[in-house]
Order: structure tokens, then C-alpha cells, then sequence
């Protein structure tokens, strides 16, 4: 430690927020970036490969025997699924890296023994948590 | 042979070209890309008012997420102070998202438009006000609420080359003013960091840097929150989204490490002048829709 040239290990211990859980917070929001950035590419690539092939692929289906040979319906065939979904998944993975922020945040407060806190915390995650299902099964 | 692309490819890569853009241009100037993401969705690309909000919703987040770990190992942000502000944005982002959903493509649309390009220009003297320095961060006596919740801490100035502590104060008056800022975030698919910042700066009393990392965390919190509602609502539309989520995310990070190396006092005054110019035609396009 220096006085005059203090690092971030300088910092006082937070006991609710030690450096670990700025750590895990941190791989948490890494992990699910590159998951969330690679899912969202693979639907906008596959998207534009349907919207490039696939009527042209139809036009081809009725002529199977230059059906493997055409680069549309090869590739048509590659990006065969939906990239709504994969799109989705990526957000549904971004979810997962607010929600788990919000809960590392939760669990350190907790054993800190900062309870009011620690549950507002809980109680926002809950409201979104509540948020998601009523959008998904609600009227 | 190269295929001539079709309508759809084509506003999708134009999609693409516009958020790389102004998510490099945006964490350049220190503003975020949604505040110019969403009038040009409406304004330029054709996009209805509620495809515009959704989509730059995803935006926002991404942009938040992509940025966000290398504030948190920074140990910067507040995290106290992120949950406590965040039970109050949520909620009002909650109501804005719903208000959006209700009231996209009826007769009273033009008056969001208004309402967006009103906000527009009023953040810009937010902005100015953002680059005069405030001083030293409050550390005197702290509010009653500030004390029960520990909103205190310290952090890391690495151009003074010293630890700051600092501690909140006037906690009421934040958290009415945030869920002011989360309803806006929702009606809009936008981050609202400028509100965030700027009332954590100068009502809280917190570092400037502790005030823009915290509000990144919070950002990520509304944003998602309002998802759920739009995504309710069919106002995200995941062909949209995907070139939207991919040129913020990656416009932001290449941004981010290009703002060390360059000046670009001169990006936030084009920004800025930006915000105003459709602002402007946000509101005129709002009038003329009434």
C-alpha cells in the first residue's frame, strides 16, 4: 500500500460488497454480454440468410435435383429455425445478468446484516420477476 | 454475384451502420446512443413509435450490460444507493412502459412525441451543467434515511491519485425525482443516465463518477423492467432488435476504449446539437400529428 499512490486494493473492506462479489458481479455481466452479443448475431446472420434464400430456395424445392447445389438453399438449410427465438434467448440471457446482479447485491447485504435494504433489493427483483410472468401468462 | 438485398436487409444493415454509430459516438461523448437511437427509428427509418421504443429499449440495454463490467471491477458505483434508487425507477418504469403499450398508434401518439422531443432539448443545459465541476463530494452530516441504510462510501480517484469518501444526502428528494426518471425510461425505451447522473450529482451529493457508473447499474434495472411490458405489449420485435442490440453493444465497447486516446469534447457538442435538432422535429412532427 502507498499513501501517495493508492491502488483499488487501497479501498476500505465493504462488509457487505467485498472485492469478491464486485468480481463475481463482473464475470456475471461478462459471461452473459458475449453469450447475449453471439446469440443476437447468429439470429440477425440467420435472418438475413432467410430473407436472402428462402424464396428463392422455394422456387427450388420443386426441382430436387439442383436442390443441394444452389448456395440459397444450402444455406436456407443451414439457418433453418427461427431467429426470433435465438434473439430472444439472448435477451432472456441479458435477464439472467440483471436478475443475478441484483440477487449477488441481495445476498451480501443480507449477511451484512443490512436487512432493510437487502430487502428492497429482493423486492425489486421480485416486481420485475412478477413483471415477466404477467407479461408471459397474464391476460 | 452479389443479390440486390431486399427492403428488409436493408433497413436491417441500415440499423445495424446507425447503432454501431451512435453507440461509438455516444460512449465517446459520455451520453449513451438511445437518446438519438429512438428519433432517428422514428424520424429517418419509418419505424412506428412503438417499434421504436422497443427497440431502442434493447439498445440501451446492451449498451448498459457491455459497459457495465468494467465499471463494477472498478469498485466505483454505489451499490446501496443503485437498489434503493432502482425500488423507485422500477416501478416507475413499470408505469411508462405501460402507458407506451396503451397509448402507441392511438390518436394521443402525437403527445409522446412532443413529450420525447421536449425532453430532448431539456437535457441539454442538464449536459452543460454536467461538465462544470461540482467540487469536493458532500461529506458532512448525513440525512436520517442516508444513515439507517449506510449510504456512505469510498472510492478509488485515479487522476488525484487518492481515496474520496463520500457520503448521500437529501434521499427523499433523489428517489422522487428517480421515479420521475423510470417513467421516462419506460414511456421511451431511453436510459435517462442524464436525469440519473444529474440528480445524483447535485441532489445526493455523490463523486460524479460514482453517480454515472451507479446510474449504469440502474439503467440495466429500468430497462428490464420495461421489457417485460413491451415484450407484453408486442412492441419488441426481435428482427428489430437484434441489429439494434449488436451495433450498440459493439459501438459502445470500441467507443469506450477509443475515449482515452482521443479528444472528444468536440462529439458531445455535435451530440448535443443533434439532441436539439430532433428534438425540434420530434416536436413539430408531434404537433402536426395532433
Amino acid at each position: 500500500m502507498s499513501a501517495e499512490n493508492p491502488t483499488i486494493e487501497d479501498l476500505p473492506i465493504d462488509p457487505a460488497f467485498p472485492p469478491e462479489t464486485y468480481d463475481r458481479m463482473a464475470r456475471l455481466l461478462e459471461v452473459t454480454a458475449v453469450v447475449f452479443f453471439l446469440l443476437a448475431l447468429i439470429g440477425f446472420v440467420a435472418r438475413l440468410v432467410q430473407d436472402w434464400a428462402m424464396p428463392l430456395s422455394a422456387v427450388i424445392h420443386r426441382e430436387p435435383r439442383s436442390w443441394y447445389w444452389t448456395p440459397e438453399a444450402y444455406f436456407s438449410n443451414l439457418f433453418a429455425f427461427n431467429p426470433s427465438s435465438v434473439i430472444l434467448l439472448g435477451v432472456a440471457v441479458m435477464m439472467v445478468a440483471v436478475i443475478g446482479r441484483s440477487v449477488i447485491s441481495a445476498i451480501g447485504l443480507y449477511r451484512a446484516q443490512e436487512n432493510v435494504l437487502a430487502s428492497i433489493t429482493v423486492s425489486v427483483v421480485t416486481l420485475i420477476a412478477i413483471a415477466f410472468l404477467l407479461a408471459r401468462y397474464g391476460p | 454475384m452479389i443479390p440486390d438485398l431486399t427492403p428488409l436487409a436493408d433497413l436491417l444493415i441500415t440499423i445495424l451502420i446507425v447503432a454501431v454509430l451512435a453507440g461509438f459516438f455516444g460512449a465517446l461523448a459520455g451520453l449513451g446512443g438511445g437518446m438519438i437511437l429512438q428519433p432517428i427509428f422514428v424520424l429517418y427509418l419509418g419505424l412506428s413509435f412503438g417499434d421504436a421504443v422497443g427497440a431502442s429499449a434493447i439498445g440501451v440495454l446492451a449498451t448498459s450490460l457491455t459497459t457495465g463490467a468494467a465499471f463494477t471491477r472498478e469498485r466505483i458505483m454505489d451499490l446501496r444507493v443503485a437498489n434503493l434508487i432502482a425500488s423507485v425507477t422500477v416501478p416507475g418504469a413499470l408505469v411508462g412502459a405501460t402507458l407506451t403499450v396503451l397509448f402507441a398508434g392511438t390518436r394521443i401518439e402525437p403527445l409522446f412525441l412532443i413529450a420525447f422531443g421536449l425532453i430532448l432539448i431539456a437535457n441539454i443545459p442538464g449536459t452543460v451543467a454536467l461538465r462544470r465541476p461540482k467540487g469536493e463530494p458532500y461529506n458532512g452530516r448525513p440525512d436520517r434515511l442516508a444513515e439507517l441504510l449506510h449510504l456512505e462510501g469510498n472510492y478509488l480517484d485515479r487522476p488525484r491519485r487518492k481515496v474520496v469518501h463520500y457520503r448521500a444526502k437529501r434521499v427523499r428528494e433523489t428517489m422522487g425525482v428517480m421515479f420521475g426518471a423510470g417513467v421516462i425510461s419506460g414511456l421511451f425505451g431511453i436510459g435517462s443516465g442524464v436525469l440519473n447522473v444529474l440528480t445524483m450529482d447535485r441532489v445526493t451529493g455523490l463523486p460524479i463518477k460514482v453517480s454515472t457508473t451507479t446510474s449504469n447499474y440502474v439503467v440495466g434495472i429500468d430497462i428490464m423492467a420495461s421489457l417485460a411490458i413491451l415484450f407484453a405489449g408486442g412492441l419488441v420485435q426481435p428482427t428489430l432488435a437484434a441489429p439494434v442490440a449488436i451495433g450498440s453493444a459493439a459501438g459502445a465497447y470500441f467507443g469506450g476504449r477509443m475515449l482515452p486516446k482521443m479528444d472528444s469534447g468536440w462529439i458531445r457538442w455535435v451530440f448535443l446539437a443533434l439532441m436539439v435538432i430532433f428534438g425540434i422535429e420530434e416536436l413539430l412532427k408531434g404537433v402536426t400529428g395532433l
